[in-house]
């Protein structure tokens, strides 16, 4: 008989009263050593960095987990912000440990998934050994009260060392979609949670958690239990050669939800739905007929449902749920009559990280092209081209002349430069002549025009 | 210089009474600067006054009552004061604490937020009535001002009576760049540099005048930035800003629709000469130049026939100036150069609005809103001057409860498009008339149109608003000099007057 159960008897023998808990505690212990024991082989650390535009570099270090054979691991989304472009992430490793020592080994970036909150990378370095996957359980379902196990990991100077917390669930989200807050112990996005018999029951998510009202929101970002099902799909079948998975887009903004004043004003009766108020040109909803003050009321023939701060994420989220190029039935409510559109959803626009850059180290300039989202933004029109200077080296030449971050370049020397392309042309040209002045036409702000006068250095 | 000769013949009158104190040599610079003050000081002096203002205005979408104090000097014999437009301009009482500590009424004859300046009136039956007296300064010539000049400023910083600061002017044309906003709102300075002095001006100063040694009035101190900054409108704009509100209550300006870049270092670029033309950096949408076909990037040559020197910024206050004084509507050549081209165009010059118009309250709903002006929608980048621009939303009330939020835009109720705050002043008494008790407002925010759903409740039919007292001038408490900052310059007007 071990030390500690003779111990434990013979203060049992002392306390009558004493709970049951405290033999189950020992139990509990057991369980999570053994998932540690299962778990730790398959966490790595992800290593990269971020190279900004002025060429400083930001090291990235989170915990990947390995999710599929040939060493695919995955890791939290939230690692790659979308303001830097997907070739701002470089030289990726995993860490793993050898013995008292630490390993690293190259690996790819395959791209990342917003709607799964994952991003992926590969090993590619055959010298690696092959870790094992672990794999995430989609029939297990837990609920509040259950004892969950998040793992998380000390830093480089403790050799990465695995720690697990212990975390129960507070409380079940099941709109717009199902996640878990837990109450506290919930390691850093994108690492695993398991129950205490060692089932991966999903990884740490973030969610925006409105604890106001609708006339008054109070959003925060709240980490939960992402379980499972949110990204199941995505291990099966990551993304390649370092893109981001395309979501579908119907391109409908400032919506608001149908309250129940509303719908009696409208005379909707039981109906709930969503307002539309702004079609984005060029979009899904505008090449469907759909127009703003449009009520959509149903998907499908599934009617949008929910409490009025869920309505419109709940039918966002319907949107972002299905497929690019699917088809969709919607009804809709306009001046009285209720009609049927289909829609045809369209892959997202490009995103500002998408978007294509031109760095001139010379000048102290990085522009890139504009997005669907620029003119969303600034309330530009759809019609409104040039590029837009994301970044400007410190006391650099095109600083010096007055340019400043996002402004849109129309013109490089009266030459007009509608696209990165145009762009890229013209303004390598001029350069190549070594001008005295380099005279751009830029859009500041809503509508300020202006002319900045760069006097480069030769 | 008859003033000088002033000074001179006053020194020479005062120096043998010197007896008594340190004597000092004939001529001696201190006692030509301690005369030539005490001239410019009874000659101006006597006509500063303090002004105390109340006026009524919505603060978060609630009426309140109002106000501060300021300064003022008379300018004529009929009691006129110029004071500033953030002091006086919107005040709807006012009182004047004159040189010798009486207290008179006055009115407002008229404001002009553009200049920052107001001209108010003394109550001259109260004047006689009371059988006071006031002297009148005279206003002098700011075109000859020059960097160095010994000033004083006249005022009452933090409600002080009858303070006298000195200093020299720090610069004569001093640019303040754009943006400048008066307290309530009002778009301002662009059609002035300012005068710059270090003489103190504080809180409480503004509307004072600015003295030079010869007795007159050359600035109206308006704006303080501490550490020794202070700003004042020529007195030689403020002249034509008083002849205008003399003449007909008010002010008025044109615009021509475009902004202008000075054309420093583009000459080259735009192959002009050195100091041939302003740049034109944008066009307002369909402003007067837009309409005439003036294009982003031309080159300003000639405005009504006269040569446009446009290379410094602070050139551009004369130019602007020029424009703004043109009559309303009236037919203007206009020369360009667009690329190698020069053309002549002719605009019909349109009314300059501000961007903030008179306030209406819609009680029952909780908001307050005003009409969409041409500026405003120039500012906001406004598809169209349609609609109620809003204010204000008091809170707990059924606009803020329903989502309404400052800013917005109302361009329907229920099926009825608004035009602007006329028009929904109508519509909203006549459903408050039927105690409608769901009204639909489409709201525009942003590029999007939201519907807004007000629940009003008529059970309780509230009484109407209190009126609050206006807040009371508060002691002096001059504040420690604080950590040195790049300057802001910001109304020197005293705390509690300003309006957030």
């Amino acid at each position: 008989m071990p030390y500690r159960t003779v111990t434990a008897l013979c203060v049992a023998a002392w306390l009558v009263s004493i709970p049951a808990g405290s033999v189950s505690a020992d139990r509990t212990a057991e369980q999570i050593r053994a998932v540690q024991k299962s778990v730790e082989p398959s966490t790595v650390i992800v290593s990269f960095y971020i190279e900004r535009d002025d060429g400083a570099k930001a090291d990235v270090r989170v915990l990947g987990t390995v999710v599929g054979k040939d060493n695919l691991v995955m890791f939290a989304s939230a690692a790659v912000p979308p303001q830097f472009a997907q070739s701002q992430f470089k030289e990726f490793k995993i860490i793993v440990t050898k013995g008292d020592d630490l390993a690293e080994h190259e690996a790819e970036y395959l791209g990342k998934d917003d709607r799964a909150q994952l991003a992926f990378i590969k090993v590619t370095d055959s010298a690696a050994p092959a870790l094992p996957a672990l794999e995430f359980d989609e029939t297990a379902r837990v609920q509040v009260g259950d004892p969950l196990i998040s793992v998380a990991n000390l830093g480089e100077p403790d050799g990465y060392e695995r720690v697990f917390q212990m975390t129960r669930i507070a409380a079940e989200i099941e709109q717009p979609i199902t996640t878990y807050i837990c109450m506290k112990g919930l390691g850093s996005p994108g690492t695993p949670v398991l129950t205490l018999d060692g089932k991966a029951v999903g990884v740490v998510g973030l969610v925006q958690i409105n604890r106001g009202t609708n006339a008054r929101p109070q959003m925060s970002l709240a980490q939960v239990l992402w379980p499972t099902e949110r990204f199941i799909e995505r291990i099966k079948d990551p993304p390649k050669g370092g893109n981001v998975v395309k979501q579908p887009w119907l391109g409908v903004q400032t919506l608001t939800p149908v309250t129940k004043d509303l719908a009696a004003y409208f005379k909707l009766g039981d109906r709930r739905g969503v307002v539309v108020g702004q079609v984005i040109e060029k979009s899904a909803a505008e090449k469907a007929g759909i127009k703003a003050e449009d009520i959509i009321l149903a998907v499908n023939g599934k009617n949008i449902t929910g409490t009025e701060g869920q309505l419109v994420e709940n039918f966002s989220n319907d949107i972002r749920e299905r497929e690019v190029g699917e088809t969709v039935e919607m009804e809709i409510w306009r001046a009285g009559k209720t009609q049927k559109v289909k829609v045809t959803l369209a892959p997202m626009p490009k995103m500002v990280a998408e978007a294509e850059r031109f760095r001139d180290e010379t000048f102290g300039l990085t522009v890139r092209e504009m997005v669907v989202g620029d003119r969303l933004s600034r309330e530009l029109p759809a019609s409104e081209t040039g590029v837009v200077v994301s970044f400007l080296n410190p006391a650099g030449w095109a600083h010096d002349g007055g340019l400043q971050p996002g402004d849109i370049i129309k013109k490089v020397q009266d030459q007009d430069t509608p696209t990165l392309a145009a762009f890229k042309k013209v303004f390598r040209a001029e350069v190549k002549k070594k001008p005295k002045e380099i005279v751009l036409f830029v859009l500041r702000g809503k509508a300020d025009t202006q002319l900045v006068r760069i006097e480069p250095r030769w | 210089m008859r003033a000088w000769t002033l000074t001179v013949v006053a020194a020479a009158m005062i120096l043998p009474l010197g007896g008594c104190g340190p004597q000092y040599g004939a001529g001696s610079a201190y006692v030509s600067l301690e005369v030539a003050t005490k001239v410019a000081r009874d000659r101006v002096y006597p006509a500063t006054v303090r002004v105390d203002a109340r006026r009524e205005e919505f603060v978060g979408g609630k009426k309140r009552r109002t106000g501060g104090n300021g300064s003022g000097v008379i300018f004529d014999g009929k009691g006129h004061v110029l004071t500033n437009f953030h002091v006086a301009g919107r005040a709807d009482e006012l009182t004047c604490i004159l040189f010798n500590k009486e207290r008179v009424k006055a009115k407002l004859v008229g404001g002009d937020p553009w200049t920052d300046l107001a001209v108010i009136q003394l109550d001259l039956d109260e004047v006689k009535e009371k059988g006071l007296t006031f002297e009148h300064a005279e206003l002098g010539d700011s075109d000859t001002v020059e960097e160095g000049d010994s000033v004083l400023a006249i005022g009452s910083p933090f409600g002080l009576s009858r303070s006298i600061s000195s200093g020299i002017i720090s610069c004569r044309d001093r640019i303040l760049g754009t943006g400048l906003e008066t307290p309530g709102g009002f778009e301002t300075g662009l059609f002035n540099t300012w005068l710059q002095t270090d003489a103190a001006i504080n809180p409480g100063n503004s509307g004072g005048p600015l003295v030079n040694y010869h007795g007159e009035v050359v600035g109206i101190n308006t704006r303080g930035g501490g550490n020794d900054l202070g700003f004042a409108v020529p007195i030689n704009l403020a002249k034509e800003v008083v002849r205008q509100i003399l003449d007909k209550g008010k002010v008025t300006r044109s615009t021509i629709g475009l902004t202008l870049q000075p054309l420093q270092d583009l000459e080259t670029f735009f192959d002009v000469g050195k100091t041939e033309g302003a740049v034109v950096s944008s066009v307002e949408a369909e402003g007067p130049a837009a309409k005439a076909g003036v294009q982003a990037q031309d080159v300003l040559l000639e405005f009504g026939g006269e040569k446009v020197e446009g290379r410094y910024p602070e050139q551009l206050f004369d130019l602007r100036r020029r424009v703004s004084t043109t009559p309303i509507g009236e037919k203007v050549k206009v020369k360009l150069k667009r690329g190698g081209e020069v053309r002549t165009v002719e605009l019909v010059t349109e009314e300059l609005t501000t961007v903030r118009s008179k306030e209406e309250n819609f009680l029952k709903w909780g908001l307050v809103g005003q009409d969409i002006t041409d500026r405003l929608a120039q500012r906001e980048q406004l598809p169209t001057t349609k609609g109620v621009y809003v204010t204000g939303v008091r809170r707990g009330e059924p606009a803020e409860r329903a989502g309404v939020k400052k800013d917005d835009i109302i361009v329907r109720v229920g099926e009825v498009d608004v035009a602007g705050a006329a028009d929904l002043k109508r519509v909203y008494a006549a459903a408050v008339k039927k105690k409608q008790e769901m009204v639909l407002l489409r709201v525009r925010r942003g590029q999007g149109v939201l519907p807004v759903l007000l629940r009003l409740d008529y059970a309780g039919e509230k009484k109407p608003e209190k009126k609050t007292p206006a807040t009371k001038p508060e002691p002096p408490k001059p504040s420690p000099a604080t950590k040195p900052e790049p300057p802001k310059p910001s109304p020197a007007t005293k705390p509690g007057d300003e309006v957030k």
